[in-house]
């Protein structure tokens, strides 16, 4: 898995928002409707607390993210997902129910907030795999949204993988020479971020300069060459996703 | 020597502004700091300190915050590890707007995983607070930035407000997720409402720590480097 990453992949042909590797199925959805699907779902999943109706709700919308990766062709994640929540929403209520030591009820607790964080994880990672940077920036300018708020959100998306290899590569470098551990928590900082933010920086003026060239800071009106629209799988998900919205407040302002 | 590095510095991004706006956003500009629009090669930078920040952000606190006190804890770690990337981002872009709009994409996110509304609307008061204090040196001042940069940080107390704003209803959704024990522990600290004053004073302090620190690492890294 870590080989086929690509470090700090730049110029990459547009797949999705994260850079994807394999193929997959088109999912036959608008980004506006992926976007509500996934706001509703994981803010119900992530924020509610599993009682009263939400002990329902939620379970049944754990089935979800599931729904959309084997939608996708990704069989083998959506059964890991399966598998895994299954074990974090079983273990931990039992492991407290029979045992009194601390540590072990503190070790079910958290393997249960994993279990609840992870739909929540797993359908954001769905939008950003089935959404191209493009789509994106032609549902947001739909969406009327700012400039100025939609191109830091797409950069941001897109440098999450980056990040996250750029800072394995430095920290295998440390490593090899000596400095890891948390002897030292400012040598830490200064011989991990000082790089990373080096680096960083020096892909992001890449990237500033590839997306200028192709038009980005233009003045005129942009054209999408992707169509983006409203059909009737969006109707069916906006139903779906609107018959849940009372959960979502609840579980949002509680 | 230091005086000459800024001053080519700046006008290099003055001729990558006028290279990049839209000709009607110069008008709009105000006269404070010259080509003071956010450029599209600005916006990008936010997203991508923005991104840096987050996952470094979600690095130190997953596994300092599962433990009761790590939770109370990053209010004094979270802002001086971010100093350092917050710091450069301050120096490198110095446009009105960019601490708000990276505050405000940052609560969102907040916002839909669980840390609740408070989270982004604290966070977005005390970005504005922020924006002001580094309008006031100019973008320029690095006393200034290193106090904005502490203000942005008491965003961090946001994160903590539920405890005590919803009470025991919260503890309960808490309970539910990380199990009785841990909730316990952490509305025991929440129960005295002077923690907060005692919260807001640490992120303070902190991130005057931290944007000190940034500032130091800044001047022996990243300006040598020439990076900014």
């Amino acid at each position: 898995m870590r080989a086929s990453r690509q470090p700090a992949a730049m110029g990459e042909a547009a797949v999705g928002l994260l850079v994807e590797r394999g193929e997959q199925r088109e999912i036959p959805l608008d980004p506006r409707t992926k976007l509500f699907v996934v706001l509703v779902v994981s803010g119900i999943m992530i924020a509610g607390d599993g009682r009263g109706a939400l002990a329902v709700v939620q379970p049944v919308l754990a089935v979800v993210p599931a729904l959309f990766f084997v939608l996708m062709g990704r069989f083998s994640v959506a059964a890991k997902y399966a598998c895994v929540y299954a074990a974090a929403k079983i273990i931990p209520p039992l492991v407290i129910a029979c045992s009194e030591v601390g540590a072990l009820v503190m070790a079910a607790g958290i393997v249960g907030a994993l279990g609840r964080l992870l739909p929540g994880f797993l359908m954001g990672y769905f939008l950003v795999a089935t959404t191209t940077v493009s789509e994106f920036i032609a549902a947001a300018e739909r969406l009327r949204l700012p400039r100025c708020l939609t191109i830091p959100l797409s950069v941001m998306f897109r440098f999450f993988p980056t990040v996250v290899v750029e800072y394995r590569a430095i920290s295998d470098a440390m490593r090899m020479r000596g400095i890891e551990g948390l002897k030292s928590p400012v040598a830490m900082l200064e011989y991990r971020l000082v790089p990373l933010l080096m680096s960083m920086v020096v892909i992001g003026n890449e990237l500033a300069a590839s997306a200028l060239c192709r038009g980005l800071g233009s003045p005129r009106r942009r054209t999408n060459a992707c169509e983006i629209g409203f059909h009737g799988p969006d109707a069916v998900a906006f139903a779906l996703g609107a018959l849940c919205l009372p959960w979502l407040v609840v579980s949002l302002m509680r | 020597m230091e005086h000459v590095g800024r001053e080519s510095a700046d006008r290099e991004r003055a001729t990558e502004d006028r290279g990049t706006q839209a000709p009607g956003a110069a008008k709009k500009g105000s006269s404070i700091v010259k080509g003071s629009m956010l450029s599209m090669k600005d916006l990008m930078n936010i997203g991508i300190f923005t991104a840096v920040n987050m996952v470094v952000g979600i690095a130190v606190a997953v596994p300092v915050g599962l433990f009761p006190i790590g939770l109370l804890a990053m209010s004094a770690i979270g802002p001086i590890v971010s100093g350092i990337i917050v710091m450069l981002f301050i120096t490198k872009i110095k446009k009105p707007g960019m601490l708000f709009i990276m505050f405000f994409i940052n609560g969102l996110v907040l916002l839909f995983t669980g840390m609740g509304a408070y989270a982004l609307l604290i966070g977005c008061v005390t970005a504005l607070a922020a924006e002001l204090i580094l309008r006031a040196g100019r973008y320029e001042s690095v006393k200034l930035s290193v106090v904005a940069y502490a203000t942005a940080s008491i965003a961090v107390v946001g994160n903590y407000v539920q405890w005590a704003v919803s009470g025991q209803d919260y503890v309960e959704k808490v309970a539910a997720g990380y199990g009785r024990e841990f909730a316990q522990t952490v509305a025991g600290y929440f129960a005295d409402p002077t923690i907060y004053a005692v919260l807001v004073a640490v992120c303070f302090v902190s991130g005057l720590v931290g944007g000190v620190l940034g500032h130091a690492v800044f001047k022996k890294h990243f300006e040598r480097a020439g990076i900014v």
